[in-house]
């Protein structure tokens, strides 16, 4: 195993190059961003020409590539193009958190309510709670986010109120400005409710896919003859589930939750747009749009590393929870 | 009981339908539209029955006042009693005169004081600087106006305020006390005599100071600003946000007009602090105020400005534009406030020379190692001198700005302004339906915008205003197409440029001239091309243009096909939409248009090159500088190899006319001299159409009713923001 385990390791290296030089070469593709400055009049074509070369556009792709790698071995990733003035890795560090407490939290909550239901959906299938959860799974799955976001906004922004004439829920954002200075509780409540909506939209069509997961996995379970052993046997029913069959149908569930983890990093580009939330996703999108290679690469390097790494861990724990597997 | 009840329902009706007559009629004069710059305290001061109009139903706001009836004005505005005593106080208002109680009780309160001499002057009409130092000593600041030795109106022609006045002037014109206004020309008129409508504007901002009113405003914008340092930034918002931050030496109205902010005066030929030298070089001096402080409280001095020019100039700093810096040859000190300018050649930028930043933040940063002013920390978090300062920026979200107390021009109206930033035009659509937002100005496309106004009209202005941007289409004159000035009108008469910017929803009017439609010397000259699809085709016809034997194509003069791909900007989809909208436009001309979607980059350089043959994209004008915009119609900015392909002709186009106006546009010092090339230059073009203009395009901006002071318009130099420290809430 330990052998297994330092072999994976290094063999995330020339992997993580590769993923580095690809990416980059990608976003290459994306033209520089200061053609559309000679729109503004104040801009002569002789400026236009200095700042390519002083961003380094003038270079082939692979010369950009080295240039930046280069500094990204002395630890330095670069600065922002997006946000001329701050370094790539500030710029990330600003979006960062704000995603990962918004993912994490509808993670979560995405866990809580599609694991139970699958369950539930399983044990009782064909009936009129599995078909409802199979309904509304599908819908969860299929409801465009930024849709159903607006829709949400429309409902407890705009047409309910608080009797103060204030929205019952914040339109967007993460917090209210003027409260800069406010005690920790009235900051972290109103924090909260920015939450709402975001988590709501994001967790309806993540706990869909977690109850449809589950289920399948449990009905896989129940039809083993082991479980029918331990119905035979006289088990009752509620140990046969939480002893028997759950136990193992949360095998492949465990693993797919390890692989689910990077993209709470990656944020949810279209959420955070719609929601106005500062976050990684829109955050590496806008970088990507405006040729901002250092970002996106920050951002990419950083998701594609968990990527990595989570997988290196779902298989360890896949070897932990299911003693059949072993790694030599 | 029907027929009861019949009647009662007309009655009704008839009074719904009759009541908003009737009131409008009530409150208002029919010489004072609601439009009407004082309309809002002509009003209110009707109102409280301080002014009365004519019997005619007139105001006549653009009437004189005497003195006399100011002082009546006064009197009745404070509510002060009638006071007659025995012996007159003027010898030239008698006991028997009708003023008689009004100016006793203005002069008993200390209000006025006459003209020297035991007289008043109650016929003589009251100057509005005289109106100034009255309002100031109704204001209780009396001592504080004779405290003040150097003006600070921030007007072209503060150096005529009569020195008795300069106190006053200058606290009138602060945003807490705002009694005059600046006139388009950014001149206060101190000797000219004041109207009924200045009268009352100052009457009411009197007794109802602008800082009654809530304190406060929400901003929202489509995008946050990339930092707060134009030096290093390209970005709208940027600037937009700076605006807040920062004051200028010589700042530039939406309307293209320079005035002094942070100096004493805009260097110009007249007052001989602009020489342009026989050689072509330029002098020009820049006075800085005495007394002014960046928001750290340091002093601000010539020497910062002068260190300014040093960090424009630095090829370690990533400067977005250098012009007109790049310019000078000289800065000589002269004193701690002022400095002379020599300049390589003229350019209209000269007047208003560049931003100043603290040396005393960024030079140490500077001389230890320039390249560390990319990623210094003032980026973020700077020090000027303008009205507010930044409190919180929470990047991405919002930028909360306070008020700065010490701002050389006075204490800014609100205390906190609220920046916030919504990236989705939907998300901005419903934060602004919930009413937490106050302004929000280019940020809703048309369409939104009128859905908005639609809603939410009785509470918000919503203002659609003609933008200086524009879409253009260069054709390469150089090339088999274009060569044929008839082929260029045969499109100008063939596209319906009108209808194309209709319905790509970016604008209600095509652009009518080569010159900004905001700028002194526009002249609409394309107006004459409206669509006639025969017009062209004879033209077409005419240049030698042959039909096919089915007459559903032309062959170009050279036996080509007349295909033509235009190269738009990829994704740029109102580009899309204008390309579909003159498709079937050209197809009754036997031109086949259609979409090429390139990469921008690719794009210009084939124009640069030479190699295209049409491209579409868009284009904005400087209602300042017109020379700009025409610039690119001279023949020795052809890009060649000999000008480094720097020239900005890239439709290749070429006469000697236009180039002898264009030379004397830059040469003219008078603004009749400029007024005559820029009317020649725009006739020529409309004549020889060297590039195709599209769309003129429209912003909206909604603003919530009762906000004073906002100024509408659209520049793409000028933020929305220009004068925000004077917006106040009318109550």
């Amino acid at each position: 195993m330990r052998d297994y385990v330092i072999r994976r390791i290094l063999g995330m290296i020339p992997l993580i190059l590769i993923v580095m030089i690809v990416s980059f070469a990608i976003f290459s593709m994306v033209p520089n961003p200061f053609a559309a400055l000679i729109e503004n009049p104040r801009i002569k074509r002789s400026d236009i020409d200095r700042l390519i070369k002083a961003w380094g556009f003038d270079l082939p792709w692979y010369m950009r590539f080295f240039r930046w790698f280069g500094g990204v071995i002395r630890g330095d990733w670069g600065p922002s193009l997006l946000y001329p003035g701050s370094s790539a890795r500030d710029v990330i560090a600003l979006a960062l958190p704000v995603t990962v407490r918004l993912m994490g939290i509808e993670f979560l909550v995405a866990l809580a309510i599609g694991l139970p239901i699958g369950i539930l959906s399983a044990i009782k299938q064909y009936s009129m709670t599995d078909y409802v959860v199979t309904v509304v799974s599908f819908m969860g799955m299929s409801m465009p986010t930024f849709w159903f976001g607006l829709l949400l906004m429309m409902l407890f922004s705009v047409v309910l109120k608080r009797p103060s004439g204030m929205p019952l829920l914040p339109p967007g954002g993460i917090l209210t400005p003027g409260l800069e200075e406010a005690s920790f509780w009235v900051k972290f409540l109103d924090r909260a409710q920015y939450l709402v909506m975001p988590v709501i939209v994001l967790a309806f069509s993540s706990i869909g896919s977690w109850a449809r997961y589950m289920r399948s996995s449990m009905l896989e379970v129940i039809r083993q003859d082991y479980i029918r052993t331990a119905r035979a046997k006289g088990v009752p029913e509620r140990s046969v589930i939480n002893k028997h069959a759950l136990r193992n149908a949360m095998i492949p569930i465990v693993t797919l939750i390890a692989l689910s983890v990077p993209a709470i990093v990656g944020g949810a580009s279209i959420t955070e747009t719609i929601f106005n939330i500062p976050g990684m996703g829109k955050l590496i999108i806008a970088a990507e749009t405006k040729a901002d290679y250092p970002t996106a690469m920050v951002g990419l390097m950083l998701i594609s590393i968990l990527v990595i790494v989570f997988n290196l861990l779902a298989d360890i724990v896949y070897a932990w929870i299911d003693p059949r597997i072993k790694y030599s | 009981m029907r027929r009861f009840l019949s009647v009662v329902l007309a009655v009704v009706l008839l009074l719904t339908v009759c009541s908003p007559v009737l009131t409008a009629r009530a409150a208002s004069f029919k010489d004072v539209p609601a439009s009407y710059w004082a309309s809002d305290e002509i009003k209110a001061l009707t109102d409280k029955k301080v002014i009365t109009g004519y019997a005619d139903g007139t105001f006549k706001p653009e009437g004189k006042v005497t003195r006399e009836e100011f002082a009546k004005m006064i009197v009745v505005a404070k509510g002060l009693s009638l006071v007659t005593p025995a012996k007159p106080t003027f010898t030239d208002v008698a006991k028997s005169r009708w003023s008689y109680g009004y100016v006793e009780a203005a002069a008993k309160a200390g209000y006025i004081v006459g003209i020297g001499g035991g007289k008043f002057g109650p016929t003589a009409q009251i100057k509005r600087q005289d109106m100034a130092v009255l309002l100031v000593r109704v204001l209780g600041q009396q001592s504080a106006a004779s405290a003040i030795k150097e003006p600070v109106t921030m007007s072209n022609d503060e150096s005529s305020i009569s020195s008795y006045a300069i106190g006053a002037m200058t606290i009138a014109v602060r945003p807490r006390v705002q009694l005059l206004r600046w006139d388009k020309f950014r001149n206060l008129n101190p000797t000219v005599s004041a109207t009924r409508g200045d009268c009352a504007y100052a009457i009411y901002n009197t007794i109802v100071p602008p800082a009654s009113g809530k304190k406060s405003v929400t901003i929202a914008e489509e995008n946050a600003p990339e930092n707060l340092f134009p030096l290093i930034s390209d970005s709208a918002y940027t600037m937009k946000a700076v605006t807040f931050l920062a004051s200028a030496p010589i700042s530039v109205t939406p309307y293209g007009i320079t005035y002094p902010e942070m100096a004493k005066y805009v260097p110009s030929l007249a007052n001989g602090h602009l020489i342009r030298n026989a050689d072509g070089t330029v002098i020009s001096d820049v006075e800085l105020r005495k007394g002014m402080t960046w928001s750290d409280g340091k002093p601000v001095t010539i020497d910062d400005y002068i260190f300014s020019h040093k960090l424009y100039m630095s090829d370690d700093i990533q400067v977005v534009s250098r012009s007109p810096m790049d310019l000078v040859t000289k800065i000589q000190k002269i004193n701690d406030y002022k400095c002379r300018i020599t300049w390589k050649s003229w350019d209209a930028y000269i007047p208003t020379g560049w931003s100043i930043y603290p040396e005393h933040i960024l030079g140490p940063q500077f001389t230890k190692d320039p390249k560390s002013i990319n990623t210094s920390d003032f980026n973020n978090n700077p020090v000027y001198c303008g009205p507010y300062v930044v409190k919180t920026n929470v990047q991405g979200q919002y930028i909360t700005y306070a008020a700065n107390k010490n701002w050389f021009g006075g204490q800014p109206v609100f205390d906190t302004i609220t920046e916030r930033f919504i990236v989705d035009t939907n998300t901005l659509l419903i934060n602004m339906l919930t009413g937490t937002i106050d302004v929000s100005s280019e940020s809703l496309p048309l369409d939104l915008a009128q859905q908005f106004e639609a809603k939410m009209g009785n509470s918000f202005n919503v203002y659609y205003n003609k933008g200086t941007s524009c879409g253009v289409m260069p054709w390469n004159i150089s090339s088999p197409w274009f060569s044929d000035k008839r082929v260029r009108q045969a499109f100008y008469y063939g596209i319906d440029r009108a209808l194309v910017t209709k319905k790509a929803m970016v604008g209600n009017d095509p652009v009518l001239s080569p010159i900004s439609s905001g700028s002194a010397y526009y002249k609409p000259v394309l107006a004459k091309y409206t669509y006639d699809p025969d017009k062209a085709n004879a033209l077409l016809d005419a240049a030698g243009w042959k039909w096919n034997a089915a007459h559903t194509q032309r062959t170009l003069p050279d036996g080509t096909a007349a295909v033509l791909k235009v190269p738009f900007s990829q994704g740029a989809a109102f580009r899309e939409r204008e390309i579909t909208l003159m498709q079937p436009m050209l197809t009754k001309l036997g031109i086949t248009m259609q979409h090429d979607p390139m990469d921008f980059d690719a794009l210009l350089d084939s124009e640069t090159n030479g190699t295209f043959i049409i491209t579409l994209h868009g284009v904005s004008f400087d209602n300042y500088d017109p020379y700009g915009s025409v610039l690119s119609f001279r023949s020795d900015q052809i890009p060649t190899q000999a000008n480094g392909m720097q020239g900005q002709n890239v439709t290749r186009y070429k006469s000697a006319d236009m180039d002898k106006w264009l030379y004397a546009a830059q040469a003219a010092t008078t603004s009749a001299a400029l007024n005559e090339a820029y009317s020649h230059i725009q006739d020529i073009f409309a004549e020889d159409l060297p590039t195709f203009y599209l769309e003129q395009r429209m912003y909206p901006d909604e603003v919530r009713k009762g906000l004073k002071g906002y100024d509408h318009f659209f520049s793409s130099t000028v933020y929305n923001v220009w004068n925000v420290q004077y917006w106040y809430w009318f109550k």
